[in-house]
């Protein structure tokens, strides 16, 4: 039986195991799960931001992200694939959190080579580089409109040989199990006029990762 | 009790010579070589995955329109290379900048293409899979395919136990079949193993290339997976930069892989881009260092090769040694489908 059958799909037997599993899921598993949560928010100007909605960008610009995805990481869970499109993604696994925890941000040259193509490193989520071994540690699109034109911008961040390793440890700050990322900076340093396209490791990325990084409290 | 420990040891020799025996297919260790690079461990060989990687290698499911396999621009007769074109087409008659290298002897290579971007057989696929000018797909579209595919299903529960195919059971499966391709058993093969003898003309050839060649076509593969120039300098029109596109480093701008020259009869055209049709063009390009543009490996400058036309065709009739019949036509590497 294919765990993605549906409901109606599933023979007596079948079915009065999923509501067991799931019953036991609520008594005893979930309230871990909870409590062992790292929840992170992505905030422009201090609200949640919204995929595909024009903001407002510097003093008459605006601007729209149609895509954030990148890599994250807790002492707990190394390697996490965050996607903003996909809430289920937004929750890392953290133990114990306190005022501050230690963030894991982009993968080690390791985790990029050793060849493991499930969970957060299956390539079906789009975060392979295919031309070359290895993860792009940062996907960020959209568009950016000014008073004259628009400005369609796409970067692919990453890379893992020296000396344009995209891989920081950090210590940030929470509030309430929350990590909250701010992007008014981060996407400031973004040179979309100017080059709106990184797609390969090199310096420009690495210093525009460095900015993403920054953008932790 | 007396007769189990025997027939053990009887069944396990069997078993082992089963596994090693080259007409099976499956990956064998021919002596004398080196260990693989290849990390078996991440997915042991069966001869049903190697069987459902032969499948999915000959089966042009995994291209966007369902056209193009991997055996479109992997031909077995011709080494596993694409021969007609210099370099290879894909989906949409779209036409990529890179030749079509020849599949054999996968276990043993440290990085993949002709800029060594990838590094590992598992992960390779994706690359021809997802590129546009190649089988312009997604993993997505395919992994859909292949699990609304009953047979497809069955074979995949069969090799890697699931219910539902996901990325890395495509990708292994595949590598299944494509590391199990060894060619070892040339004229140059039967020679080392002393079944048989060099011609006069092939046994100056050797004595030739073991002079001017051996460093970077190292024997017993036939590469030793550096990255060179070979002095023929950039193409005219296709930009490619060769390994610096992977290291962002100025002095790998235009190296490229050693090649292999294991079957390297069959597998023209010939150098990253296919601009020689001919294995003689290749040879006189070598022979001729007049001839060299910048940038040239520091082997080469050092050498500088000369040869006249008779030590050419000495080494043409060496070069032509490395041919394996025996794999170019093993039919258990041939077309195979499940359905």
């Amino acid at each position: 039986m294919s765990m993605s059958a549906l409901p109606w799909e599933l023979n007596t037997f079948e079915a009065m195991k999923r509501v067991t599993h799931f019953l036991f899921g609520l008594v005893l598993i979930a309230p871990w799960e909870i409590w062992a949560q790292l929840n992170l928010r992505v905030l422009y100007r201090l609200a949640p931001i919204t995929l595909g909605k024009r903001l407002p960008f510097n003093s008459n610009d605006s601007i729209q992200l149609d895509q954030l995805k990148f890599y994250i990481g807790t002492k707990d869970e190394k390697v996490h694939f965050f996607d903003l499109e996909d809430s289920l993604t937004h929750t890392l696994i953290l133990h114990q959190p306190e005022d501050s925890t230690l963030l894991y941000f982009g993968m080690d040259s390791l985790a990029n080579t050793q060849g493991r193509l499930d969970g957060p490193f299956d390539p079906l989520l789009g975060m392979y580089w295919a031309w070359n071994t290895g993860y792009i540690q940062i996907k960020i699109s959209g568009v950016l409109w000014t008073s004259i034109q628009s400005f369609p911008f796409e970067y692919h961040l990453g890379g893992y040989r020296h000396p344009y390793i995209t891989h920081y440890q950090k210590m940030v700050s929470l509030h309430n199990r929350t990590v909250h990322l701010s992007l008014e900076g981060f996407l400031s340093a973004l040179p979309i006029q100017d080059q709106p396209k990184i797609m390969m490791p090199g310096p420009r990325a690495w210093t525009l990762y460095q900015h993403f990084v920054s953008s932790f409290p | 009790m007396k007769y189990l420990i025997p027939l053990w040891l009887l069944l396990s020799a069997l078993l082992v010579s089963w596994e090693v025996s080259p007409e099976d297919g499956l990956f064998y260790q021919p002596d004398g070589w080196p260990k693989p690079s290849y990390n078996f461990e991440t997915n042991p060989i069966s001869h049903e995955g190697f069987l459902l990687g032969k499948a999915l290698f000959y089966d042009p499911l995994l291209s966007k329109d369902s056209t193009v396999s991997c055996a479109s621009c992997h031909l077995q007769y011709t080494a596993f290379a694409h021969v007609d074109h210099p370099t290879s087409h894909g989906v949409d008659s779209r036409v990529g900048k890179r030749n079509a290298p020849g599949l054999m002897n996968l276990a043993w290579y440290p990085y993949f293409h002709w800029d060594g971007g990838v590094l590992g057989l598992n992960g390779q696929a994706i690359n021809p899979i997802t590129h546009p000018d190649e089988m312009g797909s997604t993993l997505e579209d395919v992994l859909k395919k292949l699990n609304r595919n009953p047979t497809y299903r069955k074979a995949f529960q069969n090799v890697f136990k699931t219910d539902e195919i996901k990325t890395q059971h495509i990708l292994k499966a595949l590598a299944q079949f494509t590391v199990s391709l060894v060619s070892a058993n040339s004229k140059y093969d039967q020679m080392k193993r002393k079944e048989l003898a060099f011609s006069d003309q092939e046994q100056r050839g050797y004595t030739l290339f073991l002079r001017h060649c051996n460093q970077c076509h190292t024997e017993p593969l036939f590469t030793n997976f550096k990255f060179k120039s070979n002095g023929i300098g950039p193409h005219p029109t296709l930009k490619d930069e060769g390994r610096s596109a992977i290291t962002g480093k100025e002095k790998d701008a235009l190296t490229f892989r050693v090649p292999t020259l294991r079957n390297v009869e069959h597998s023209f055209p010939y150098m990253h881009d296919g601009r020689y049709g001919k294995l003689k063009e290749v040879i006189h390009h070598y022979a001729t260092a007049s001839m060299w543009k910048l940038p040239v490996s520091s082997e080469l400058k050092k050498k500088n090769i000369s040869l006249n036309s008779d030590e050419e065709k000495a080494l043409l009739s060496f070069l032509k040694t490395l041919t394996d019949k025996a794999f170019l036509l093993n039919s258990t590497f041939g077309y195979f489908s499940l359905k």
